[in-house]
């Protein structure tokens, strides 16, 4: 593992002081099952409700595009820059290529995250470039690469699919060409329950090993709303498979909702512009 | 303000066909034309045909062959200087692209008789067109044409020049002559500059 | 990911074979190429298998230690993948060209087994000990869809581990001495029968091919990986490539993804069944064949 020595490493092998509370981790996970159980959620949420989401574009001044999106407690900034030339290329590409990066920041999680990428962000950076790359015009920025840089402020669940919500945003406030806008949500599955936008203790309790044979897990898909696409899907856990296409209509129906929210921050953000062009 | 039709990316326009054709911003598919861009729908219908485009706050232009662009020279050799494109048809680049300019592409006569050296220096702003791709990456600038070549140079002292012939530009403190392959500017490139 | 290319033509050639349920190989759309597994072959290895999905020829090998497991799961034990492209598979995956594919690989398979596999199995004593087990993964050619091919091959592989047997534990104070059987043949094997095996469905035109080969990954609009238990669950999905895909040819391709899935994991269970039971007088092949 390669390290900076200009940054503060902290001592190896740490443990977050979280574990040694006399109120036990799990303790915290049985009551949102057991809550969860009575169909209830812990943040007075209804099971098929999503979190509140806020949306803001152009917070970067220095990049070409930027949005900042806000769930619950999961709150992310996303990037985009403009089309420059691929380092090291010898061939010509008819098709401009997406460079991603996909980054916690250290304080974002629980236990607290290196500065180098682990697999599980290169994970969700393979993922987050396989969603967003569909909806790119990629053919007018031909040989070159668009940069689209994730960070993660707090994680409280559901990242992947506001990152790639906020994705589909800051390339619109970048005026990016895109056939279409992209939204993404996800969904957590407990003993047969489902839950629209889990948060992170949700998101843990349905990715937990268990012995029965209920279905568990977490979904992801990111959709092209009016182009009826479906770019990026993901699952983990063990489910049944005649409850996929129930998820998947579920996904898109959440998809449409948020779809809504995008395109009125869209247009808003439009009329703003030439307003403001117009007093000028 | 109010009038106008305000569109996100992946919106249906309007149908192709003799009488509509998709502009700036959009983007063609199955008989329909969908923007691309969140902006203002415009119909441009100076000409026979209706151009439908979406004009939006900020372009994502990259230079592409045809185009004319403003470029800065950076370095100079006997046969090539390589360059910084700076804008494109006007527009402002907030990212510069590398490319080169061959000797064969500076004017159109006398090729073999060309010395570089005579025709640009570094720090020169100069009006050229993109060539045609080739398998190198880099873009493929040329000259060869009445109106392309240096706009803007500085002497060797440091002093703005201005044009007196299409080879020479004289020095504006100093008086003193320097050989460049000068740019014959036409009202409309001067705007084009100018921006 | 690999040097192959194909022009226009070849290009609509095996488009147009896929459309007709007839591939350039002969076969149909839901088909496997031939299969070889081999297990055991690796003596320092506490389980070892070498599959050949027709020309992707895959190694794995379990090695077991004793390590101290997590704070916070003091039951579990630790399973960790690693995947290695080496250079001799495809130039390619030269110096760091393999690396992206090897993280990809890796991870995805932890993701896969990881709902499946009961970790507290592999505890010794509680918040002290623990068995880890490294999975190591080593491409020595690739011929295309090496997702499948790595998961059937690592799944064997762990079908083929046992551990060690502890005779005994002894505690003096707060280190526990651990005092593991001399006879190498006094192991127990693990129990990974659950484990799923991922099934690529590459879409091509309109329609989907299990087992793509390295041409129809470079025709295809986009790959559906699904990782699926022999109990027909499904425990992971992944998608690959820049395509997207329709809601219902999305749930058609995880529909048949699945009973594939199930059929293939059958016919996995059915080969080590046959490899354990016939330990006595086995042919051995080795890699020279």
């Amino acid at each position: 593992m390669p390290t900076n020595l200009y940054r503060f490493q902290g001592p190896e092998g740490t443990i977050p002081y979280q574990h040694y509370l006399i109120d036990k981790n799990n303790t915290k996970l049985t009551k949102i099952a057991t809550a969860l159980m009575k169909n209830e959620r812990c943040d007075g949420r209804d099971i098929s409700a999503h979190r509140n989401l806020c949306i803001k574009t152009g917070i970067v001044t220095q990049a070409k595009g930027s949005a900042y999106v806000e769930k619950g407690h999961t709150k992310l900034l996303c990037s985009v820059f403009d089309p420059k030339e691929v380092p090291n290329k010898v061939e010509y590409a008819k098709t401009g290529e997406l460079q991603c990066e996909f980054k916690f920041a250290t304080f974002s999680c629980r236990q607290r995250r290196n500065y180098t990428r682990d697999s599980e962000e290169r994970q969700l950076c393979n993922e987050f470039r396989r969603a967003i790359e569909p909806a790119v015009c990629r053919g007018e920025f031909a040989n070159f690469e668009i940069q689209v840089n994730v960070l993660v402020l707090e994680n409280d669940g559901s990242v992947l699919s506001t990152a790639i919500t906020a994705a589909g945003l800051a390339l619109m406030d970048g005026c990016i060409p895109m056939y279409d806008m992209i939204v993404a949500s996800s969904l957590g599955i407990f003993k047969n329950t489902i839950l629209v936008d889990p948060t992170y203790d949700e998101e843990t309790l349905c990715l937990s090993w268990t012995e029965d044979e209920e279905n568990r897990g977490t979904v992801m898909l990111a959709y092209m709303v009016s182009l009826e696409q479906i770019t990026e899907f993901s699952q983990n856990g063990s489910m049944d498979i005649n409850m996929f296409p129930e998820y998947v209509q579920l996904l898109i129906d959440q998809n449409c909702k948020i779809n809504k929210l995008v395109q009125s921050a869209a247009i808003t953000d439009v009329i703003g512009h030439f307003e403001s062009q117009t007093t000028d | 303000m109010e009038n106008k039709i305000i569109c996100v990316p992946g919106q249906r326009l309007c149908q192709v066909d003799a009488t509509h054709t998709q502009g700036k911003g959009t983007y063609k598919r199955q008989d329909y034309i969908y923007s691309s861009v969140a902006g203002i729908v415009n119909v441009d219908d100076s000409n026979k045909i209706s151009v439908i485009e979406v004009l939006s706050k900020d372009k994502t232009i990259v230079p592409a062959p045809g185009d004319i662009v403003t470029a800065m020279v950076t370095t100079i050799n006997q046969d090539m200087c390589k360059c910084l494109i700076t804008s494109v048809c006007g527009h402002e680049l907030n990212e510069t692209y590398r490319s080169s300019l061959r000797k064969q592409d500076v004017r159109t006569k006398e090729i073999d008789k060309i010395d570089m050296l005579q025709c640009f220096r570094p720090g020169d702003i100069i009006l050229a067109r993109i060539l045609p791709m080739t398998e190198a990456h880099t873009f493929k600038l040329t000259t060869a044409e009445n109106e392309l070549g240096v706009v803007i140079a500085c002497s060797e002292y440091g002093f703005p020049m201005i044009p007196i012939s299409w080879t020479e530009m004289q020095c504006t403190k100093t008086n003193v002559i320097e050989t460049r392959k000068v740019a014959k500017i036409v009202q409309e490139k001067k705007t084009a500059e100018n921006v | 990911m690999s040097l192959v290319s194909l022009n226009e033509g070849e290009k609509v050639y095996i488009i147009h074979g896929v459309e007709e349920n007839f591939r350039c190989d002969g076969r149909s759309r839901q088909d496997y190429r031939p299969l070889e597994l081999e297990m055991d072959i690796v003596s320092n290895a506490n389980g070892s298998a070498r599959l050949r999905l027709a020309n992707s020829d895959i190694l794995v090998c379990v090695k077991v230690e004793i390590d101290t497991p997590l704070p916070e799961t003091p039951n579990d034990g630790k399973i960790e993948y690693f995947v290695d492209c080496s250079a001799n598979a495809t130039p390619t995956f030269e110096g760091r060209g393999g690396e992206q594919l090897a993280a990809e690989l890796s991870r995805f398979l932890s993701l896969a087994h990881c709902p499946v596999f009961n970790l507290s199995k592999l505890c010794i004593v509680s918040g002290q000990s623990c068995w880890k087990l490294f999975v190591d993964v080593l491409i020595l050619e690739c011929g295309g869809n090496l997702f499948d091919a790595v998961s059937l091959a690592a799944k064997a592989a762990l079908c083929n581990t046992s551990l060690p047997n502890i005779v005994g534990t002894y505690e003096d104070g707060k280190n526990i001495d651990l005092q593991i059987s001399d006879d190498p043949f006094d192991t127990k094997p693990l129990d990974a029968r659950d484990l799923p095996v991922l099934v690529s469905l590459c879409k091509i035109g309109n329609n989907y091919v299990a087992d793509p080969t390295i041409e129809e990954e470079i025709c295809g609009a986009g790959c559906i990986v699904i990782s699926v238990t022999p109990k027909g669950k499904v425990s992971a999905v992944l998608k690959k490539g820049a395509g997207s895909f329709m809601p219902d040819t999305l749930n058609e391709i995880i529909m048949s993804g699945s009973q594939i899935g199930v059929l293939l994991n059958k016919a996995l269970e059915e080969t080590i069944t046959k490899d354990m039971s016939s330990n006595v007088c086995k042919q051995r092949f080795g890699f020279l064949k």
